[in-house]
């Protein structure tokens, strides 16, 4: 009987666990706004991408519907997620627009399960108690977990002309917004993906009083994982001098929650322009930026041999004008390295490219690094950005390397493309994913998202990057292993 | 008010901004440091190109001022205390706390969403993708 008992224990603790574990997860949105207006417009549409909705506002609500469901299938919650969501005449221009916004309504501490005196976004503090905390036995007003609000007029005339919501499923947004990834990442700010109770501009704490304090707020459920690599602290243990500080200390501030450590092994180290040449000081690594034109530098392999400009007669400067029969002949089926200066990089990767040559390294003309910006269909050969020392250091490289070889084929400097062994894109040196921190402080998007160095883009990235899918788990993304190192 | 001729110019005169969302650690601090901040999110449409790109610092303070009458009239939003009968505490929280998002479409045609912060409805000039604009030459 004893032994009957045990395993009726057991079984029972078994079956609470995997009905705990996969308890389904409710998201209702609560539409607020009046007839006729936002998810109650009846313009007719056509289905779109998987859409299947007849009016524009049957579509926005099955976008809404659709990603629900996407994070319905994410997170465990006992307690249903209400999100308040409505269409607004946001301020925009014809030129300019406010596409939307979302946040968490409600935060609470001290409830059951939950750590003493921390601050957590109601959704996930409800999942926590069991409870909706927010229920009729709660005081205050706003009862809902999220609120949102969108742009009802985007894409109309004097709002951004013609660049509305995309409201298809399928993630073929084309020139439009792709709405599904938008709400994805703003539903994941509103259910725990921002640090909300601690303002990054002075690291003052929300306090249960009601107002910001540099010493007398409780911390945020986020600060026990925010570990800031250069004072080797967490935010949990810092001054609101330190959290100031520590959130404008660029690719520093790690996450180390033990569900995005044990997920991260996908983030790819970084990418290298490698050099091998027979002059000493000719081999070398070097760190790169990608161009913002042009088809991607490829992710390995020998790219070819290196070389450099000779400045022509008249030029405005290094690559501007198309290139004389000399610099032509010297860059030919090679990698060349033209200085920044004068005009544009996409005017001397064309230059280049017209002249034969197969890439294009754009050495900045002033200490750092660049990102070479610019546009042009036409250009079809990879660039990218270095420094001007490497710039410098190739140009020597392959004067450098010259005696090495004959007089009819000289001694060359080769470039080809690898990956840094050790450093990671967006990670630190152990590995833990950066948060974003750039220096000076970008209110809002600083702290709240993962470093915009990560490689594959993530989804909770400041920028939503059109390569996003809507898996929120390893080997594509790390948003739901940071909702759980939260507690959900 | 802006004069619109105002805005438009200010357009007119706005540097290309595009995210960078694989930048080495050195290129992201030299962009940094580089690049004036910036509201993204607000987009705006180049009147040379046509393009859609993140508003300039400019244009945000045009856009602001455009906004700054009826800013003005609006107070922020208190922050509400909550009461749980389990003892628990909570805040309704205000704009502070939003998180606002919007598009960019660059010059060859790609649309890119950048998520950032207002404040009471407001813009606060911090941005996304400012950090990691590409210069252009």
């Amino acid at each position: 009987m004893r032994t009957l008992a045990i395993s009726r224990s057991l079984i029972a603790a078994a079956c609470a666990f995997t009905c705990l574990a996969s308890q389904a997860t409710s998201i209702n949105v609560y539409s607020r706004d009046p007839a006729g207006w936002g998810f109650n417009d009846p313009t007719p549409v056509a289905p779109v991408g998987n859409n299947p909705g007849t009016t524009l506002g049957e579509q926005r609500m099955n976008v809404y519907k659709y990603v629900a469901s996407i994070w319905e299938r994410n997170i465990d919650s006992s307690v249903t997620i209400n999100v308040n969501a409505g269409w607004e005449a946001l301020t925009c221009t014809a030129t300019t627009a406010t596409l939307g916004s979302a946040s968490a309504a409600n935060v609470w501490a001290n409830f059951k399960n939950a750590k003493p005196n921390t601050w957590y976004p109601q959704a996930l503090a409800n999942k926590l108690a069991g409870e909706n905390l927010s229920g009729p036995t709660a005081s205050g007003t706003v009862g809902y977990d999220i609120k949102t609000q969108f742009n009802v007029n985007l894409g109309n005339p004097g709002c951004l002309d013609g660049n509305s919501f995309y409201l298809g499923l399928d993630g073929n947004a084309g020139g439009k917004v792709n709405f599904v990834e938008t709400l994805l990442h703003e539903l994941g700010h509103g259910l725990g993906f921002s640090v909300l109770t601690v303002r990054t501009s002075d690291g003052y704490r929300l306090s249960p009083a009601g107002g910001y304090s540099a010493t007398a707020g409780y911390p945020s459920v986020w600060e026990p994982y925010m570990l800031d690599n250069t004072a080797q602290k967490t935010w949990l243990n810092m001054t609101a001098a330190e959290r100031k500080a520590s959130a404008i200390n660029p690719l520093q501030l790690a996450w180390i929650g033990p569900n995005v450590k044990a997920g991260a092994g996908f983030l790819r180290h970084i990418p290298l322009v490698k050099t091998s040449s027979p002059a000493a000081g000719g081999t070398r690594n070097i760190d790169f930026s990608a161009s913002a034109f042009g088809p991607a530098m490829p992710t390995g392999g020998t790219l070819g041999a290196l070389a450099t400009l000779t400045p022509q007669a008249g030029e405005t400067g290094p690559g501007c004008e198309a290139f004389d029969s000399t610099n032509t002949m010297a860059v030919r089926g090679k990698v060349v390295v033209i200085s920044r200066g004068t005009c544009g990089f996409a005017v001397k990767v064309k230059n280049a490219q017209n002249a034969g040559a197969i890439a294009v390294l754009l050495a900045n003309n002033v200490a750092g690094a660049i990102a070479p910006g610019g546009s042009d269909p036409s250009v079809t050969i990879p660039s990218a950005g270095i420094t001007q020392a490497d710039g410098d250091a190739l140009k020597a490289a392959v004067a450098a390397a010259v005696p090495f070889g004959s007089r009819s084929k000289p001694g060359t400097v080769t470039v080809s493309l690898g990956v840094d062994p050790v450093r990671i894109a967006g990670a630190d040196v152990n590995g833990n994913p950066l948060l974003y921190t750039p220096n000076p402080l970008v209110s809002g998007s600083s702290v709240s998202h993962w470093d915009v160095t990560a490689s594959p883009n993530l989804l909770m990235e400041p920028n939503i990057s059109a390569d996003l899918t809507t898996t929120l788990v390893p080997p594509y993304d790390l948003t739901v292993p940071l909702l759980k190192d939260l507690g959900w | 008010m802006s004069n619109p001729n105002t805005i438009q110019r200010l357009l007119g005169t706005a540097a290309l901004a595009l995210c960078a969302c694989a930048l080495p650690a050195a290129a992201q601090q030299a962009q940094q440091e580089a690049a004036p901040a910036a509201d993204a999110q607000t987009i705006a449409r180049d009147p040379v190109t046509g393009q859609l790109r993140p508003a300039t610092p400019e244009e945000q303070a045009a856009l602001a001022a455009l906004k700054s009458a009826a800013q003005a009239r609006i107070a922020p939003k208190p922050l509400i205390r909550k009461f749980h009968t389990s003892g628990a505490v909570g805040i309704e929280l205000n704009d502070e706390s939003v998180m606002s998002v919007t598009a960019v479409r660059t010059q060859d045609g790609k649309v890119q969403t950048i998520c950032n912060e207002v404040h009471n409805g407001q813009s606060t000039a911090h941005v996304h993708a400012a950090p990691n604009t590409p210069v252009t030459e």
